[in-house]
């Protein structure tokens, strides 16, 4: 199926992404890592109604999408289904809660319209974020960082692992639909009756490779390191990287920025 | 010592009722080339396999470079004995083929500039420096398998050993030739499995043939791929070169 293929093909244009040369390309992942963890603590700990001082949290993902020369426009479109799943968990929220909590030119602001809104933001902003980390980030650099973080290596070679398996997964279920389309022509999707045996393939032969590529990488010495590879901005400017965003969004966390910029000019 | 494979009465089976190597010898010499040619489910995979020390459950014994095949000598073993899976897709897992290739050095503890040093030499060695920062999703079939090369030789000096799972499927001639004259400038020890007779005869000067879990041949390419009867009788067919007698 088309959609199948370009499940792929998003896949490694994220990588190509990932591994272009531009300066926070070159930031050393573990300081992106960092950086990228501590964002979500602080936007996750926003309390429920506190949706003034949580628009401020927006600029990270936006002044690095900017800069970073990565298309919010595509990002958007990427993200499309959990952004949208996102909106569905929230959108009860206002029919739970009617408490009115202000009143703005003539339309009540209620209780549950806020912590709606506050929920978007949070899981909206987190899940830019991370696109932002991943699309300057490889996978192997960010295993690099959990590992220098002191995550356990099971878990990073889990998670390695099961971004490659995905990608195999992705790739099989590919070949099978497509191999199923030329045999099937005139037909739109998959008839229900040959789900079941194309799937157990599916598993089967994606199992089969993810087994093979497992092989592989023991056959050439995998013990569960990871390794950095490419070139870095010095170190010393990495640090001072994670510093000043460690700064700046603790300072965005304690002081409601928007709120005091509208009140200059108002 | 003088060989760097040493294979002695080994026997495996998948399931407990049929095995399907039945009693293999085998001596392999330092850079020699070996085609293992058979028909199709004889065992040429299933042998290479227990070979890379995949299927550890063989039983008889083999020594590659001295070492006991066994799981404490793994690490020992692999540094210098490389295993080209027959879909090389597989078996690049990196992104771009100068990553791939760096991974068996960087994990056996290389240093940066001797990983970086091994990768050039490897890529040179398989004709591939051109397509360093090449992402691997964009090689084609015979590049993967260059590709695939290239990360065993990064890893291995000139005595090491390398084992193909029928590198010749599916490249066109171009591709082809090109692996060929790759493999021939290796000094590595090499097994070739294969059932085409055709690369088995440009790359191995020795050639066993298998039947029935057992070595049925082993010797002289040349005589071997002339011999019509013997192949016939293992479901193979005279290679292209010597149908013609005028060839050769
Ligand atoms: N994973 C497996 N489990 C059970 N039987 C297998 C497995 N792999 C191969 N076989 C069987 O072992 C025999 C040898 O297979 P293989 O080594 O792939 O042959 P070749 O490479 O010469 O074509 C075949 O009969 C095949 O069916
Ligand atoms: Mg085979």
């Amino acid at each position: 199926m088309a959609k199948l293929g370009r499940a792929i093909r998003e896949i490694h244009s994220l990588e190509n992404l990932a591994e272009r040369n531009t300066f926070f390309n070159r930031i050393h992942p573990t300081a992106k890592v960092l950086v990228t963890i501590w964002y979500l603590i602080l936007v996750m700990s926003f309390g429920k109604y506190d949706v003034t001082g949580l628009f401020g949290m927006c600029l990270y993902p936006l002044i690095l999408m900017i800069s970073g020369d990565i298309s919010i426009g595509q990002a958007v479109r990427r993200l499309k289904p959990v952004l949208l799943m996102v909106f569905l968990i929230g959108a009860a929220n206002p029919f739970f809660d009617r408490t009115p909590v202000l009143e703005a030119g003539g339309i009540t602001v209620t209780a549950g319209m806020l912590s709606m809104l506050t929920l978007f933001c949070k899981t909206g902003f987190a899940v830019f974020a991370s696109y932002v980390l991943i699309a300057t980030t490889t996978m192997e650099q960010i295993c690099y960082a959990l590992r220098r973080l002191h995550m356990p290596q099971i878990l990073v070679t889990v998670l390695l692992l099961i971004y490659r398996y995905l990608v195999l997964m992705l790739k099989e279920a590919d070949r099978i639909t497509q191999a199923y389309m030329l045999r099937a022509p005139g037909e739109k999707g998959v008839k229900k009756s040959a789900w079941g045996p194309l799937a157990g393939q599916m598993l089967l032969r994606s199992m089969d490779r993810a087994q093979r590529v497992y092989e592989s990488m023991t056959m050439r010495g995998f013990r569960g390191e990871f390794f950095l590879r490419g070139s870095f901005i010095p170190l010393r400017q990495s640090v001072l990287y994670g510093v000043i965003w460690y700064l700046v969004l603790a300072v965005f966390r304690l002081v409601p920025v928007f709120e005091l910029v509208g009140r200059i000019f108002i | 010592m003088d060989s760097i494979i040493e294979i002695e009465d080994l026997r495996f089976c998948y399931h407990a009722d049929r095995y399907v190597l039945d009693g293999i010898n085998l001596a392999v010499a330092p850079g020699e080339s070996v085609g293992v040619i058979g028909a199709n489910g004889v065992g040429k995979s299933t042998f290479l396999k227990i070979l890379a020390g995949l299927l550890p459950e063989y039983e008889g014994s083999i020594r590659i470079a001295d070492h006991l095949l066994e799981k404490k000598n793994y690490g020992e073993i692999r540094r210098r004995l490389g295993y080209v899976f027959q879909d090389s897709d597989s078996q690049l897992f990196m992104n771009t083929v100068e990553e791939d290739v760096a991974f068996g050095p960087l994990n056996y503890g290389f240093s940066r500039e001797e990983a970086d040093r091994s990768v050039k030499e490897a890529l040179r060695k398989t004709h591939m420096e051109g397509l360093a920062g090449r992402h691997i999703y964009r090689l084609s079939g015979g590049e993967k398998k260059l590709a695939a090369i290239a990360g065993i030789l990064a890893l291995q000096q000139d005595d090491g050993v390398i084992l193909m799972d029928e590198p010749s499927v599916s490249l066109d001639p171009a591709n082809r030739e090109n692996l060929i004259e790759v493999i021939r400038e290796l000094k590595a020890a090499k097994l070739l499995a294969s059932h085409d007779l055709d690369f088995i005869y440009d790359t191995c000067e020795r050639t066993i043939l298998l039947s029935g879990g057992e070595v049925v041949y082993d010797g002289d390419t040349k005589r071997l791929l002339r011999d019509k009867t013997l192949l016939e009788e293992n479901g193979l067919r005279l290679p292209l070169s010597f149908r013609f007698p005028g060839n050769i």
